[in-house]
């Protein structure tokens, strides 16, 4: 477009491009922007492996328990690939009846007396096999003991019905973490497994951190 | 139509590309094995960047906020097939590129209209010219361009593309962009002139 400029122009445009140039080059990216990334990284990737066991990757919901309900499909998934991988004819199945979790407990429960506490410790071998794993395993599960106590002590305020979504999201999420730990334990190198448990913890931390912020959640 | 100067901008240098390139390499090639935690390294990164490019071509933070998930996105699948032969930034503004004129033609398709209002808070405001009485916010200007005009003007005069490569990328002839380019810096000169 220089052709047709008059010197008024063309320095019009000098300007413009001066200052195109100088735009900022970083702008603030929302907040859970990479949750959300990571939750449709790891659907897509359990859709890979096993087509047709989850939906389609999601596309930021808009409330929040459409996306546990999601994030609790993710996982169940990956613990059924885990369990039709485990359940060769020779061994026995580990796919028994998880460990439910009782939440949310009385506001004044204990911690302590969680029987998640028997879900968390770092699986039999890890440690000296995936050192590294173990200690990311570690945290989410300190962070994830944290939560629950917090979450615990807030949830009964919520109505009886919400009660029951967060508690059978919940005790779906750990059945999968249950299984999947069983799975690591047994074959404490596969990097797969690894990362599945660690996206299954993410989202649990996602989703206990999700019912906190919930209004009449006790915040 | 004499070609104007091209701002190459430098996509590699500034503070997102303050990383360590070989930390970035590293990263990359765990990612590229699987390590999502790799992945996320290299987000946190380049988010901001990213969102930068995503706000000005979307003029809108919702619309923008949800193409930065659909880029990243996007990377991921497509990093096994990144050979390194550009910066990382660079390949991610152009995954995140595609991106954004592949859903535009999808939108085409649909006959989506797109006249957007701007939205662009998380971008600082900025002044063409020292004198306070000038000033304009160009960030907000361009927010509100039309989409063809803004994307013909944001991806060749602030991210360096070309004609033909916009061409190519949109699925438009280059004149077309030419033209787009054209009414673009029209209409800034004339926000300038305000």
């Amino acid at each position: 477009m220089n052709d047709d400029l008059n010197p008024l122009e063309s320095e019009r445009l000098r300007r413009l491009l001066a200052a195109a140039a100088e735009l900022p080059r970083e702008a603030t990216p929302p907040e859970g922007a990479w949750p959300a990334i990571r939750r449709r990284i790891d659907a897509a990737r359990v859709h890979a492996i096993a087509p047709g066991t989850v939906a389609a990757p999601e596309r930021r919901p808009a409330r929040w328990w459409p996306l546990a309900a999601a994030a609790a499909l993710v996982v169940v998934a990956g613990s059924v690939i885990v369990t039709r991988r485990e359940q060769a004819p020779e061994q026995p199945s580990i796919a028994a009846e998880p460990e439910r979790v009782p939440l949310p407990a009385a506001p004044d429960a204990p911690a302590t007396q969680s029987p998640v506490r028997a879900l968390m410790a770092v699986p039999a071998g890890l440690t000296a096999n995936n050192p590294t794993l173990a200690a990311v395993l570690e945290q989410y599960q300190q962070a994830s003991r944290e939560l629950e106590v917090s979450v615990a002590t807030q949830t009964a305020a919520l109505p009886p019905a919400t009660r029951e979504v967060v508690r059978r999201s919940l005790a779906t999420i750990d059945a999968a973490i249950t299984d999947l730990r069983q799975a690591l334990g047994s074959d404490p190198r596969n990097a797969s497994l690894g990362q599945y448990l660690s996206a299954a913890y993410e989202q649990k931390l996602d989703f206990l951190k999700r019912v906190r912020a919930m209004p009449g959640a006790g915040m | 139509m004499t070609p104007t100067p091209t701002p190459e901008r430098n996509r590699e240098t500034g503070p997102g590309a303050g990383l360590a390139a070989q930390d970035v390499a590293r990263d990359v090639a765990s990612a590229q094995r699987g390590d999502v935690m790799a992945f996320e390294r290299l987000y946190h990164g380049h988010a901001g960047r990213v969102m930068a490019l995503c706000l000005r071509l979307t003029g809108d933070r919702p619309a923008a906020e949800e193409l930065m998930q659909d880029a990243f996105v996007r990377a991921w699948e497509r990093l096994p097939a990144f050979r390194g032969e550009s910066a990382f930034v660079t390949w991610m503004h152009r995954v995140t590129v595609n991106t954004f004129l592949h859903a535009e033609r999808s939108d085409r398709r649909r006959g989506a209209h797109e006249e957007q209002t701007g939205d662009i808070d998380a971008l600082p405001s900025l002044s063409v010219s020292s004198d306070p009485g000038d000033r304009i916010d160009l960030e907000r200007a361009i927010a509100r361009l039309p989409q063809g005009a803004r994307t013909a003007f944001v991806l060749h005069d602030i991210e360096g593309f070309k004609h033909d490569e916009i061409a190519a990328l949109s699925g438009i002839a280059p004149a077309t962009v030419r033209a787009q380019l054209h009414r673009a810096r029209r209409l800034l000169m004339e926000a300038l002139d305000r």
